[in-house]
Parts: structure tokens; sequence; C-alpha cells
């Protein structure tokens, strides 16, 4: 079933359909969710409160490009809004205005796994962390990121040349072969 | 710009799959089924019940329904044994000059019929000389006073009609006083074709006493008191009128309060913003309108209950609306929009945000004295949110845009209110603020209050 018809067949209420439509985004949508928080249970969360308003909100839909990355936009701006609301994250969530990093140039061959390249990305500060997924992954502007963490893009900027910095140390770290010390 | 880094990072996250552990479908499942509405629909259940049960008070009270209860309690005069039933004085018979001398020939003594109920019969007047002559002496119509000092029982003939008795002019012999016989009296039983008029009036009396014999039947029947019952229940329309505003929490008068619809900012592919603060909104139009039923509980105390509709507004200022279909994300989620209005704070056109309410008011009324007709009336209301065309003002972008999701659908109200009466009027000033937070998430503790004049009108006092 096309995404069209797939939507059509939600918006008439039935079941089988919108069971089809989690099943066809859990998976990636999880992924994302997983990116921008810090365990697998917060992960669920936002990804149920996401799908919810992905149900809530379908009608509005309206073929705006493709429903994968309608989908996608909801799950960000849900994961962003469960950050700023969450005890556990809110205090990290502050961005400071702080020295302009440059970006470093260094461009590291990742030889990581999908999963471990997530999990070192969550290893970063929710602040970092956001912002990278953000810019890295999601492909959005300074101005757009700045706009939507009520930020200013000089800020933006900054602490995206931070988080970059410190996740090509890891990778780089991580590429490194590990010393083997052998018995004589 | 992306390098190369980022490149890899987005290839590489492409792979990663996670898969979601169960209960979170049976969640999502939960939320969006039917049973949602299922609030919505009770509401509305609740709404007609209260409706109908209004239409059902109001329609006992009508004045049809009032002579239907009076007809089966039985309206009669109070009676008691020894009273004369009161007789209108019969005009003094006129006799024609001459020779001749009418007599009035009184009807039979009345007797049951088969099925056993009471024959009236005519008064018919004799001629005594060979002159043809009409009394129009009406037929009496209370003979035996005696009779009526007694108490009347079940068995005793109609009043009315009286007992035969044997006049001065006839004796028991059938011959009057003159020793003529008296002719024989096939017009006792019949009309004769002379008396026409005689028998009219005759016919007409016995049909009043008719109507009057069945009144006093009944009234054995009758309340002791005789006593209207006293109305309990009373049908109140009311209108009001005023000013609206946003109030932040308890403080209804703040100047200096951001009283505009705000979300958490977060936008998407938006132009930048101009840098300007948005506009307060100003206090704009309010009104309602309603039916009420009201219960006295005691001499200063009711209660009411109904349903009404309010209107509220505030005004604010926005710059040019924006065709645009486009997307946006805040702390609602994402929204897709068709247009939205620049931000120009107070310097562009005048927009009103309007809410249109469906309530149902639970109120208590307190008469402060029987001289004085000034009441205070202290009450809440669940309201439902039907329609609004409200503008929210985007933090971040700085824009307004519509989004009806943002606010609270069931608002509770609370009104206090004063009022004047003058016999079916009262008019006096009223407040109502909203106890619930206008929208449904968002920054500021934002409540809907409205202050003016209501005036109202019983319909059934």
């Amino acid at each position: 079933m096309d995404d069209q018809r797939l939507v059509k067949e939600c918006l008439k209420g039935k079941a089988a359909a919108q069971k089809q439509l989690y099943d066809r985004f859990a998976v990636p949508m999880m992924a994302v969710c997983y990116r921008y928080t810090k365990s697998v249970a917060d992960a669920e969360d936002v990804l149920q409160e996401g799908f919810i308003k992905v149900y809530r909100y379908l009608e509005q839909y309206k073929s705006q490009g493709e429903l994968g990355a309608w989908i996608r936009r909801i799950m960000v701006t849900t994961a962003i809004n469960f950050l700023k609301k969450n005890a556990r994250y809110q205090s990290e969530m502050v961005f400071s205005e702080t020295q302009l990093h440059a970006v470093p140039a260094t461009n590291p061959q990742i030889r990581l796994e999908a999963k471990e390249l997530a999990d070192l990305i969550r290893q970063l500060s929710p602040g970092y962390q956001t912002i990278f997924n953000l810019y890295a992954v999601e492909g959005y502007s300074h101005p757009e990121i700045g706009s939507m963490l009520g930020i200013k893009e000089g800020t933006s900027r900054s602490q995206y040349a931070r988080a970059r910095a410190l996740l090509t140390q890891w990778i780089e770290q991580e590429n490194q072969p590990k010393n083997v010390v052998y018995a004589k | 710009m992306q390098n190369e880094f980022e490149k890899q990072v987005q290839k590489k996250l492409e792979e990663l799959k996670l898969h979601p552990s169960a209960p979170v479908w049976q969640n999502i499942k939960k939320e969006i089924a039917p049973g949602k509405d299922r609030k919505r629909i009770l509401f509305w259940l609740l709404l007609g019940a209260v409706v109908t049960t209004a239409g059902f008070y109001l329609l006992e009270m009508t004045p049809a329904a009032k002579m239907v209860s009076a007809n089966k309690q039985g309206f009669s005069p109070a009676r008691h044994p020894g009273t004369n039933t009161i007789v209108k004085p019969q005009p003094a018979p006129t006799r024609r000059t001459g020779d001749t001398t009418d007599r009035v020939v009184l009807p039979a003594a009345p007797a049951r019929n088969s099925t056993g109920a009471w024959q009236h019969t005519a008064v018919t007047k004799e001629r005594l000389s060979t002159d043809v002559s009409v009394s129009t002496m009406p037929p009496p119509e209370v003979q035996n006073f005696g009779a009526l000092n007694t108490r009347r029982k079940a068995d005793d003939p109609p009043i009315g009609i009286p007992a035969r008795k044997a006049s001065s002019a006839e004796d028991a012999s059938g011959k009057n006083r003159t020793g003529n016989s008296v002719h024989p009296k096939p017009a006792e039983a019949a009309p004769q074709p002379g008396d026409s008029a005689t028998t009219l009036l005759a016919d007409s009396a016995i049909a009043v006493r008719k109507v009057q014999d069945e009144l006093l039947e009944q009234d054995s029947l009758a309340t002791p008191a005789g006593q209207r019952k006293t109305r309990k229940l009373i049908a109140v329309i009311h209108a009001s009128i005023g000013r609206s505003k946003l109030a932040s929490g308890l403080a209804l008068f703040d100047k200096n309060f951001a009283d505009y619809f705000s979300a958490p900012g977060s936008s998407s592919g938006f132009p930048p913003s101009n840098g300007l603060p948005p506009a307060g909104a100003k206090p704009g139009l309010s009104f309602g309108a309603g039916l009420s039923v009201k219960k006295t509980l005691n001499r200063h105390l009711s209660f009411s209950g109904g349903l009404d509709y309010n209107f509220y507004s505030t005004r604010i200022s926005t710059g040019q609306r924006i065709w645009n279909d486009t997307v946006i994300t805040s702390g609602y989620g994402s929204v897709p929009l068709r247009s939205y209005y620049q931000n120009t704070n107070a310097t562009g056109h005048s927009y009103a945000n309007k809410f249109h309410f469906i309530s149902l008011p639970l109120r208590l009324e307190y008469k402060i004295s029987d001289r004085i007709p000034l009441s205070i009336t202290a009450g809440i209301s669940l309201q439902q949110l039907v329609s609004t065309n409200a503008l929210i003002y985007h933090s971040t972008g700085q824009f307004y845009y519509q989004d009806k999701k943002a606010f609270q659908k069931s608002q509770l109200f609370s009104e206090f209110g004063i009022s004047y009466g003058c016999r079916r009027f009262s008019l006096g000033p009223s407040l109502q603020y909203g106890l619930t937070k206008t929208m449904r998430q968002g920054n500021g503790n934002k409540h809907l209050f409205t202050a003016g004049l209501k005036a109202g009108f019983v319909l059934n006092k």
C-alpha cells in the first residue's frame, strides 16, 4: 500500500492501516529517538508520544513531501520538547554563550557500527548531542536550529563546533588499533 | 555546509535499526482509539439531559398544564353545612292586565329515568282563563330553601329541581282555589307551543344548574383548603454584555501582563524574525445569553441550573496575512499552516480573537433581605469551547498563527454577580473568571476573564 492510500485508510480509522503505518516507520523512528535521548526507555517514550501526534495530525499531512520525512520532523520536535520538559535533561539543555570555536578540519574515517556511532553521539552532553543531531544528521541549518531551540545562530555554530570536535576525537580514538601486549 | 564527515555520519546512521518494545504500540493504540471521544459524547449527552429536563419543567409550569391540574383538583367554593346556595333573585312575575290569571305550575317531583339519572322537567305556565297569555316569569331556580340547610346527600335530587309542592292555588284534589279543575297537564311533560320562550329559559336555567351540580358533586373531592399550589420552579432567561480579557492567574488588572496567547517556540524553515516584540492584547467584547431553571430552597436561598451561550473576545494588532502552505513546529507539535500573520507590534491591522462557548452553569442566589430585592449570585459553569479563531504568537518565529487544538476545550469558570430585582426583571453587575487555563499547555498562566452587566427576566412567576 503506498503512502497516500495508507494515510487515507488511517484517516478512515481502520486499525489495520494504523498498525501498518506504525510497522513501516517505527523502527527508523526509534533510531531517531534513540539518538536524542540517554536511555531506551526515554527513546520509547518519545516514540510513543510522537506517533500519537502523527495520528492526531495525520489529516493535515496533505502530501507535503514524503510521509517518512513528515513523520521524522514530528519525532524530532517531540524529542526536543521531551528534553526541555524532562527534569533530567532540563539543566543540561542550557546553551550558554561560549567562545566561538572553529570547526575542526579533520574528517576521520568512521569505521564504527551504526549503533556504536549512535552511542558515541549519546555520550555528548544533551545540548551538544541535540545540536549535533540537528545539524549533522537531520540537516537543519544553524538559523533553523537557533529558532527551534531558542538560541542565537552563533551559539548554535559554536556548540556544534565543540560537539564535532569531541566526537571526532572519540572516533579517532576508536579507530586506533588497540595496543596488544604480547607475552614474551 | 556539510562536509564529508557529516555525510559519513548520516550514511552510517541510516543503517541503524532499533525495534521498540511491544507495549509502545499498545499504548499508542489506546490513545488513538475512538474511546477518546467518549468524554465529548458524554458531555453532549449530559447537555441534552439537562436541556430535556429543563424543557419538561417548563412544560409542567405552562398555563395549560395549570388549568388541567386545577380541574382535576376540582375548583369550587368551600362548602359548609348550614350555608345556603346563593340564589339569584328572580324578577317578579308580570301579569297581563285583564281578567286573566296566570298560574305557575311547578314541575312534578323529579324522578329517575331508566339509567338512574335525574330527569329535569320544564316549568310550564297554565292559563286559568280563556285568554292566552304568556308568563314572563322565569322558572324558579330554587324553591325549597329548607332543603339547602342540610348537607346534600348523594341520592338527593339535583338542587334546583324543587320537590313538588302543592301551591296555594291548587289543592290536593287537583282543583284550584276557584274550584275549577286544573286542566290536564300534558305540558308538564312537554312544553306547549305557546310557551316556547318559557321553555327556552327553563332549559337554559337547567343547563346552568347541571354545570353547577357537577361542580357541587365534585365539591366533596376538593382540597380542604382550596389552595393553589405554590410555584417552586422558576424559569429565567438572561443576557449579559461586557468586556473580556486575558488574566494572568488572579492578577485581573495587571497592566504589565503580556496578555496574548503564545506557544513554546520552535520553527522550521521560517523567515527570520524582525525582532519586534508582540503587542499586548486589548479587552474585547463579551456577551452571553441563556435559560435557567431556578428552585427556591428557602426564603433567602435559591439554586439554579441551565444552559448558556457565552462569547468572549480580545483584540490584537497583527501585520499582513501571508498565505503560504507550510508546516511549523512548536510546543504543540507539528502544525500545518495555510497562512500566518506577521508581527508588527501594534502598528498593523486589528484582529479579534473570538471564543464561542456552550456552558452549563450552576448558581446559588442569596436574597439579602425581603425588603430590598437585592441578591448575590455565585456559581460555577462548565464551558465547552465550540469554536475559536484565536491567534497564537510563535515566540521564536515571531508571527501569529491559528491552532485550535492548542486551546482547552472544556473549561471551568467561576461566576459572581449582584442583581436588583423589580417584578420580573433583574439587573446587575456580573463577573466570570476561567479557573482552567485557556491553553492546553504552553508558557503563561492565562485565564479568560469577563466583567459586565447581566439582565434577567422571569418567565413564569
